[in-house]
C-alpha cells in the first residue's frame, strides 16, 4: 500500500509537470505571428525577442533592437515609422519604443500603458495614437509624451485610421463597436450601434465618407460616417480578420474559411471571388494591378484585379503567412510563422530572391 | 486525440455555459460542479474502497499475516494480495478515481486558457476548435474578469499596495480542510499513517503554489471542486468532523521498569 501511495504521489508530480510544461502558467509567455513593414529601402521585421531591420536590396541585417534579447520582451506588433525617421514599436510587455530607424537605437520608451501592443500605432505629423490590448488607445506627442487616453470595452487589436477631413479617429474593437475619436483631444465623437462580431481589421474609408470594415461574424459592414447609420454590405463564408483594402471602389479581402472577394461597394456584388487553400488573415496588398496574400497553409497569392493568377503554381512556404505581404521596388516581401526563415523576398516571377534566417546571437 | 476527446468538449462546455449564464467566472464554477457530479459514482466507489481497505487492515487476519511475515517482505505482499483478493477488494479501487481526475485538472486548465485566447495566435486557435452550435463570433472576446481578477492571470488582490493571493491562500485552506476531513482517523503505527500524514501536509501546499502559479480560472476550479467535495462526502455521512480538531492521538503505556 506504501508503494502504491508512493506511485500515486510521482504521478502526481510528472502529470503537473507535464501540464505546466505544456501551458504557461499566465498568459504572459504567449506569441504570436510576426508583424512587417517597410519604407522602401529597409524592411522592419518584429518577431519574439527582436524587432530586425533588413536590407531589401540584398536581405543582410542592418540592426535588431534589443541587442541582447530576454524572455520578458517580445515584439509582434507591426513596426511603424513616423514622418521624422522615427520607428516606434510596440512590445507585448506592455511597452512602446521609439527606435532610430538608421541606427536602431532607443530614443524614448512608453511605459504607461496597462496591456501589451498587438496592432501597430499610428503616426501622424505631430501625435501618436497607440491602441493595445487592454482597451485603451493611448496619444502621445513625437517624444513620447501622453497627450490623453481614451478607454474603450474591449481590446483594441487594430491600428485606426485618422481623418484630416474631420481630424478624428476611427477606432474598432473587439467590444464589437467602432469609435470615432477627436484625434486633438480624445472625446468621443460618436459611437456606432453594437455589431454581431469583434472587428480587429483596420476600416477602409471612401471619398463619400462610408467606412468599410469586417466582423468575426462573416460580414462586411458598410457605415456611414455622417449619418451612423450602418448596414451589412455582404455576408462572407468565415470571419473576417484583416482590414479591407479598397481601391477603385472595389474592397478586396479574405476570410477565416479562405474565400477572397472583390466586391463593388456602390452595389455590394461580388465582382470575383476565388477560395484559396487555406484560412486568410491578414489584409491582402493592393498596388493598382496586383493583389497579393497569403494564406494559413503557406501559400501565397498574386493576382491581377480581375482575379487572374500572377503565377501558377503560387508559392508555397513551409510555414503559415498571417501577415500581410509588402511590396517594394518590384520585391515581395512575406513574413512566415512557424517557420525556419523569418522573411523571404520574391521576384515578381514568384523567383526567391532572398531570405532572412536570423543567427542568434 | 487530447483535443478531441478532452479540450474541444470542456472548451465548448465552457463556452455554451458562459453563452447562457454570461459571466466566465461562474461558468467555471458551474462547469466544476458538473464535472463533480458526473465523476460522482467514482467518488463513492472510491469512498467505499478506503473504507474497505482500512476495516481489513484492522482485522485479526491482516494483523496475524503482518506478524507472521514481517521478515519476509515478498511473502508478506503476496499474502497481503491474497486477502485482498479474498475479501473481494481492490487496492486500487481508493487510488484510480483519483487518478482520474488528473486529466480533468490539466484538460480545464488548458480549455481555460484556450478560451480566454488573450492572443491573436490563441485566438484563431480558439475559432478552429468551436462547435457550430456554439456562436463563438458573438461570444467573443471572452470577459476574463470575475470579482478583483482576470481569470487569465494568476490572482493577486491590491491591499495596502501589495499583491496578496487570497486565492491560493483560500486554495491551501480549503485542499487541507477537504484532506482532513476526508481522511479516517489513523493510529500511531497504523500503516500507512505517516504517508497520509505527510499528504495531507503536502499536498495544499503543492495546490497552492499551483493556485499562486498558474491562471486564476484553475485556482476558481480548485476552490468550487474542493467544497463540493466536502459536500459530497458530508452527504454521503463520511465526512470526520472530528480530524479537524487538534487532538493528541492515544498513546501505549509504559512500562514503569520496576518489579513490584
Amino acid at each position: 500500500m506504501k508503494n502504491i501511495k508512493f506511485i500515486l504521489i510521482t504521478l502526481v508530480l510528472i502529470l503537473i509537470a507535464l501540464a505546466s510544461s505544456s501551458c504557461s502558467g499566465s498568459a504572459a509567455i504567449a506569441s504570436s505571428w510576426p508583424g512587417l513593414s517597410t519604407d522602401g529601402e529597409t524592411a522592419y521585421l518584429a518577431y519574439n525577442q527582436f524587432v530586425y531591420a533588413v536590407d531589401l536590396g540584398n536581405g543582410s541585417e542592418k540592426w535588431r533592437f534589443p541587442t541582447e534579447g530576454n524572455n520578458r520582451s517580445t515584439f509582434f506588433a507591426p513596426p511603424e515609422k513616423t514622418p521624422d525617421g522615427q520607428l516606434l514599436i510596440g512590445s507585448y510587455n506592455n511597452i512602446l519604443h521609439s527606435i532610430d530607424a538608421i541606427t536602431g537605437q532607443e530614443k524614448w520608451s512608453f511605459t504607461g500603458a496597462n496591456n501589451r501592443y498587438i496592432a501597430n500605432p499610428l503616426a501622424t505629423d505631430n501625435a501618436i495614437f497607440a491602441p493595445t490590448g487592454g482597451k485603451f488607445l493611448y496619444a502621445l506627442d513625437l517624444q513620447g509624451k501622453l497627450k490623453w487616453e481614451y478607454e474603450t470595452e474591449g481590446a483594441l487589436w487594430a491600428q485606426p485610421l485618422f481623418s484630416l477631413e474631420c481630424n478624428c479617429l476611427y477606432l474598432p474593437s473587439m467590444d464589437h463597436y467602432l469609435y470615432a475619436i477627436n484625434a486633438e483631444n480624445g472625446a468621443l465623437i460618436w459611437k456606432s450601434e453594437k455589431f454581431n462580431g469583434s472587428i480587429v481589421g483596420t476600416p477602409a474609408l471612401s471619398p463619400d465618407g462610408n467606412l468599410y470594415f469586417g466582423t468575426f461574424s462573416s460580414e462586411i459592414i458598410q457605415l456611414n460616417t455622417q449619418t451612423h447609420q450602418s448596414k451589412q454590405l455582404i455576408a462572407t463564408d468565415g470571419w473576417v480578420w484583416g482590414g479591407p483594402v479598397l481601391q477603385d471602389n472595389r474592397l478586396y479581402f479574405g476570410d477565416l474559411k479562405g474565400s477572397f472577394y472583390a466586391v463593388d461597394i456602390n452595389t455590394g456584388d461580388v465582382i470575383w471571388k476565388i477560395q484559396a487553400d487555406g484560412a486568410i488573415i491578414g489584409s491582402p496588398f493592393v498596388d493598382n494591378d496586383h493583389i497579393y496574400f497569403g494564406t494559413e497553409s503557406g501559400f501565397l497569392y498574386g493576382l491581377d484585379t480581375n482575379g487572374k493568377p500572377t503565377w501558377n503554381p503560387n508559392p508555397k512556404f513551409d510555414g503559415s503567412i498571417f501577415t500581410t505581404p509588402q511590396v517594394s521596388n518590384s520585391t515581395i516581401l512575406v513574413s512566415l510563422f512557424k517557420s525556419d526563415k523569418l522573411l523571404v523576398a520574391l521576384d515578381n516571377q514568384g523567383t526567391i530572391k532572398w531570405s532572412l534566417q536570423p543567427e542568434k546571437k | 486525440m487530447w483535443d478531441t476527446i478532452i479540450i474541444n468538449p470542456m472548451v465548448n462546455t465552457l463556452l455554451w455555459i458562459y453563452s447562457v449564464i454570461g459571466d466566465f467566472g461562474i461558468a467555471i464554477i458551474i462547469f466544476t460542479i458538473l464535472i463533480r457530479l458526473i465523476t460522482h459514482p467514482l467518488t463513492a466507489s472510491q469512498m467505499k474502497s478506503a473504507q474497505a481497505m482500512q476495516e481489513l487492515q484492522k482485522s485479526k487476519d491482516f494483523q496475524d499475516i503482518q506478524k507472521k511475515y514481517k521478515d519476509d517482505r515478498e511473502k508478506l505482499s503476496r499474502e497481503q494480495m491474497k486477502l485482498y483478493k479474498d475479501k473481494g477488494i481492490n487496492p486500487l479501487g481508493s487510488c484510480l478515481p483519483t487518478l482520474i481526475q488528473f486529466p480533468i485538472i490539466i484538460g480545464l486548465y488548458q480549455a481555460i486558457i484556450r478560451a480566454l485566447a488573450v492572443t491573436p495566435a490563441q485566438l484563431l486557435d480558439l475559432s478552429t476548435h468551436i462547435y457550430p452550435f456554439v456562436n463563438g463570433s458573438t461570444l467573443i472576446p471572452i470577459n476574463n474578469h470575475f470579482l478583483w481578477m482576470d481569470l487569465s492571470q494568476p490572482e493577486r488582490l491590491k491591499i495596502f499596495g501589495y499583491g496578496i493571493p487570497i486565492l491560493a491562500i483560500i486554495v491551501v485552506v480549503t485542499t487541507y480542510v477537504q484532506s482532513k476531513l476526508m481522511t479516517p482517523t489513523a493510529q500511531p503505527g497504523e500503516q500507512g499513517a505517516q504517508m497520509t500524514q505527510a499528504m495531507n501536509l503536502y499536498m495544499p501546499f503543492f495546490m497552492g503554489y499551483l493556485a499562486l502559479t498558474f491562471a486564476s480560472g484553475l485556482s476558481i476550479y480548485f476552490v468550487t471542486s474542493n467544497i463540493v467535495g466536502i459536500i459530497q462526502y458530508s452527504a454521503l455521512g463520511k465526512i470526520n468532523w472530528r480530524n479537524l480538531l487538534p487532538i493528541r492521538s492515544a498513546q501505549p503505556e509504559k512500562s514503569s521498569g520496576r518489579k513490584k
